[in-house]
């Protein structure tokens, strides 16, 4: 391929192999220009800067399966496969890649593996970074380099695939990875929980951490926005609030442990009800669809201990130090203590962030951030929030990625680049 | 080597430790000259057992300034001479540092200071059920800040995976002595400077606290012990249970050789022409456990299994697992030393690695048994040996690259859990390119500028590598 240089706006390249994206960003190294990864598009606006001008690398092009060891339950494949066409070929199989994307027929692997998002699966499965056990990716000098394996366990050299996996792109253009599959379970459930009270819920995720096993899937839907979906068991439509629980695994285990989790909810006086239909059902594509929100809306993140979620949905109700004139939906991964808040339009400016929000959820160890829309005056501070202790080891990360700061540079949290 | 211990430092040094929390007379520190690797030995020049944070920040800020190296040791069981104090300087030696300090059962997770022997975390769960589930065959003496350095497994990784999938967060102390927080219970944005500090061997910082994740126990444990008339029919058995979509929570294998040592030193009962044994076991909610057994049963028959024993209880479990776990002693018998290879392949080219070494055992005249983390496809070929004669050593040492060759030809690694150390370090660059080290090296100045922890351990130096493998070591771990 030949490198066309970017005017002042942005120039878009679709790449096909590695060495089309190393190409692209020595020419950016050269130029002194940035580079901007692209995969599905479905997430741009994750991060500081929405527009990064220079080199636009999409990784469409990358999309090929490589290696599908299915008894060995590892697929290599290229980053800007969409995860729709990989779950098509694991189910062949019998098998899959237990993450809920949004937007799953355009939201790639490199996409997902650099946002390193908490989904609804978490409670069962943990996340993308529990999965990737190989990876490549060129680095911000347009070197290609690999760490991990093909193989599931492998301590050999630093672990990269985890130091990538949530990078933003910032230390690297991911082209390639190597993933650990499951099997495919044959029964999976889902019912839900009507609720009350927000006490309740507490009460009720008590109980669930009790039960025989974590449940698969574990959310606090907050707000008739999610209680009147045409899924909610008519009961609980318009409830305050419902708790979802999922459940994977052989038929009888998931008997077992809906008769467990039923046996924990009589004890506080709570009833969960099937939803029609199984995990594939529209409930599933909500959930995975849910935090998602559409253009001008704003997803507020906030992360905190398991215990505390509940009193951070409190701070949202009328009185709390969260109140605002607009109130969002929630949806909660009770078991990681993941929150993500939805507003129709954005509450207020920066200044709310950075002198309510951030300073309250920190005050509870935890950390919020903004993942998408929000004010237009975005800064470090609003975006992201005050600084982790270990920012200047990222920082002195990226630059031996990154010498020059081409790669995403503005999006992700450190203070300079 | 640090010319002279000088009267300045050991004073800073005895301010902040007190003298009791110092080792300098070599005859006291002998026992420090290596790790589970024996045979390589260093002597360091000064053995320092800081009791808290700040202690271990303080020892580093005094060691830049008399510009000594440091390589962080825990209970020393490691198998790559990780703790080798390479060319002198200080040990910073976390075992004082032992205390439990939270468990949190509805967050499930618990807070260990480095020096906390994996066990008695356990121990300390007992009756909650709940357990922090990394269990390395050396729980007993292992510290879970050695276990966050090298990622250590265990044999119930394939379903509950290793030690990176259970840490949290760490609190660790970088070179230039700043105590830092990466990670905990809940999700910290920016880079999971977490997840690549685990696994790194000592040679980024010095982990002193641990965020721990804690897992429910499983309600049922079905346990069998599998025989088989040959090797590759148990290899077959394991894809077959893989492909049917059960992943237990282990799946060993020991080969006939291991049988053999295992009956001649324990008398447990199998036959002694059992070519191979299996031992599964799956677990769960008591629904549908039963069903999951019956099936591995099935599979395993269908697959030609000679036998199968179940343990009927949990005493009979243990001793099921106790015939595993014996095996390190039952080698011991077999000759007056051994070397164990921590190679991983795909699982699926297990017969071939394994009739590999038989070949080459047959060829090399080294013999050689197996057990193996087969689920994992971890293999761990022991070579016996009499290090009295020369010509083995240099045999041995060869058949061991030899079988670690063949797990890279195989797309495997090097090691699946016993980590780089100085023992592999001259097998890095046929694993990764010169490119992949390159950006290896990059990220480890970032953190460790100086270069003052961990030198000359996991990546070889670029004039080649910092210590070439000399000698096998006496005896493995499995
Ligand atoms: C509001 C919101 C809600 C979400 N909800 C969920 C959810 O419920 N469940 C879930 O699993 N995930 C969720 N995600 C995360 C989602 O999985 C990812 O955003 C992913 O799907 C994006 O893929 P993409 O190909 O569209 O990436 P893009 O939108 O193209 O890019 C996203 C980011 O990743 C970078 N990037 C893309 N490809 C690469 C690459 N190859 N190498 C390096 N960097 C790259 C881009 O530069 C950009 O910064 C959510 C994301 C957002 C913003
Ligand atoms: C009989 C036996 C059985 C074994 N079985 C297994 C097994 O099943 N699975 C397995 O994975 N391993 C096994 N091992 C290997 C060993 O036990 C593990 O590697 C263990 O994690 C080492 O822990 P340790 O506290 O002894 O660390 P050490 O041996 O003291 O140190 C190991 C490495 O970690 C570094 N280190 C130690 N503590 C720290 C710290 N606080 N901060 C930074 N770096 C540190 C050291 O510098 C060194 O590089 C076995 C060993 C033996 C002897």
């Amino acid at each position: 391929m030949t490198v066309q240089s970017p005017s002042t706006t942005t120039h878009s390249e679709i790449v096909s192999t590695s060495e089309d994206v190393s190409k692209i960003v020595r020419a950016a190294g050269d130029q002194r220009t940035s580079v901007c990864i692209v995969g599905g598009a479905t997430s741009l606006d994750y991060g500081l800067l929405r527009e990064i001008p220079g080199f636009r690398v999409v990784t469409t092009g990358l999309s090929r399966v490589l290696d599908y060891a299915a008894r060995d339950m590892t697929i290599t494949v290229e980053a800007g496969l969409p995860f729709q066409t990989l779950t098509e070929v694991l189910l062949e199989q019998n098998q899959w890649l237990p993450l809920d994307v949004p937007h799953p027929e355009r939201a790639t692997l490199g996409g997902i593996v650099a946002c390193d998002w908490s989904g609804a699966f978490e409670s069962g499965y943990g996340t993308i970074r529990d999965m990737v056990i190989g990876i490549s990716a060129i680095d911000g000098r347009g070197i290609r380099f690999s760490a991990g394996g093909r193989v599931v366990k492998n301590v050999a050299g630093y672990d990269f695939c985890k130091l990538l996996t949530g990078s933003l792109g910032t230390l690297g253009i991911v082209t390639q990875l190597t993933l650990k599959v499951q099997p495919l379970p044959s029964t999976r459930l889902l019912c839900a929980v009507g609720i009350e009270h927000l006490d309740q819920a507490e009460m009720c995720l008590e109980k669930m951490v009790q039960a025989l096993q974590q449940p698969a899937v574990l959310e606090i839907l907050s707000g008739t926005r999610w209680t009147n979906r045409e899924w909610m068991p008519v009961e609980y439509r318009g409830a305050p609030h419902a708790i979802v629980i999922g459940l994977c695994g052989s038929l009888q285990d998931v008997e077992g442990q809906q008769r467990s989790i039923s046996g924990h909810l009589d004890t506080v006086g709570l009833k969960s009800r099937e939803i029609i239909g199984s995990l594939e059902s529209s409930a599933l594509r909500d959930l995975a669809g849910g935090s998602a929100g559409a253009d001008g809306e704003m997803v507020l993140m906030i992360s905190v201990r398991p215990s505390k979620v509940v009193d951070v949905l409190k701070a949202f109700e009328n009185d709390g130090v969260l109140a605002s004139s607009s109130r969002p939906s929630i949806q909660v991964h009770a078991a990681s203590g993941c929150l993500f808040a939805v507003y129709d339009t954005s509450p207020a400016d920066a200044g709310w962030l950075v002198h309510t929000v951030h300073p309250f959820v920190r005050q509870m160890n935890g950390w919020a951030h903004i993942v998408s829309g929000g004010p237009p005056d975005r800064t470090l501070a609003s975006v992201w929030g005050p600084s982790p202790e270990s920012i200047r080891v990222m920082e002195s990360v990226k630059r031996a990625f990154d010498p020059s700061g081409i790669l995403n540079p503005g999006k992700f949290l450190y203070r300079s680049m | 080597m640090i010319a002279t211990l000088s009267r300045p430092l050991l004073d800073a040094l005895t301010a902040t430790v007190g003298a009791n929390g110092l080792l300098w007379d070599r005859g006291d520190m002998m026992a420090y000259e290596c790790d589970g690797y024996v045979i390589e030995k260093h002597c360091p020049d000064i053995v320092v057992f800081p009791t808290t944070t700040q202690q271990v920040s303080d020892v580093v800020r005094i060691a830049c300034a008399f510009d000594i190296p440091i390589v962080a040791r825990g209970a020393g069981t490691g198998l790559a001479g990780g703790t080798l104090p390479v060319g002198g300087g200080m040990l910073i030696v976390l075992t004082k540092m032992t205390a439990i300090e939270e468990v949190h059962l509805r967050d499930r997770y618990a807070v260990v200071q480095a020096g906390v022997v994996n066990i008695k975390l356990n121990e300390r769960l007992k009756g909650t059920g709940y357990h922090y589930a990394p269990d390395p065959s050396s729980q007993g003496a292992c510290t879970i800040g050695g276990n966050t350095a090298t990622n250590s497994g265990g044999p119930h990784t394939l379903k509950y995976g290793v030690t990176v999938n259970h840490v949290l967060g760490v609190e660790v102390v970088f070179s230039d002595g700043s105590i830092v927080r990466t990670g905990g219970p809940s999700r910290t944005p920016g880079l999971n400077l977490t997840g690549a500090i685990v696994g790194s061997e000592g040679t980024l910082a010095i982990v002193t606290r641990v965020w721990v994740r804690l897992t429910r126990l499983p309600q049922a444990v079905r346990t069998m012990l599998i025989e088989y008339g040959s090797v590759d029919e148990a290899c077959r058995t394991i894809g077959e249970i893989i492909g049917a979509g059960i992943i237990p929570a282990a799946l060993e294998l020991m080969d006939q050789g291991i049988v053999r040592a295992l009956e001649a030193a324990f008398s447990f009962g199998f036959p002694l022409d059992a070519a191979a044994l299996l031992l599964v076991e799956v677990d769960g909610i008591e629904d549908g456990i039963n069903q999951q057994m019956e099936r591995v049963v099935e599979l395993a028959t269908e697959c030609k299994a000679t036998g199968v024993r179940h343990a009927r209880d949990s005493a009979e479990r243990q001793k099921l697992w106790k015939c595993r776990k014996l095996t390190g002693a039952a080698i011991g018998r077999l000759a007056p030393n051994y070397t164990t290879q921590d190679g991983v392949v795909p699982r699926s080219a297990l017969p071939h690695i394994l009739q590999y070494i038989a070949n080459l055992s047959a060829r090399s005249g080294i013999e050689i048994v197996n057990v193996a983390h087969a689920g994992d496809g971890n293999i761990h070929p022991n070579l016996l040996f009499d290090e009295r004669e020369p010509d083995q050593i240099e045999r041995v040492i060869r058949v061991g690259q030899e079988i670690l060759e063949e797990c890279l030809a195989c797309g495997g690694s090097v090691s699946g859990e016993h980590g780089i150390g100085v023992e592999k370090i001259s097998l890095m660059d046929r694993m990764f390119s010169a490119d992949d080290l390159d950006v290896m090296r990059r990220f480890r100045n970032a953190v460790n500028p100086d270069g003052r922890l961990g030198a000359g351990k996991m990546l070889p130096t670029l004039a080649g590598c910092g210590i070439t493998q000399s000698h096998p070591r006496r005896r493995g771990g499995l």
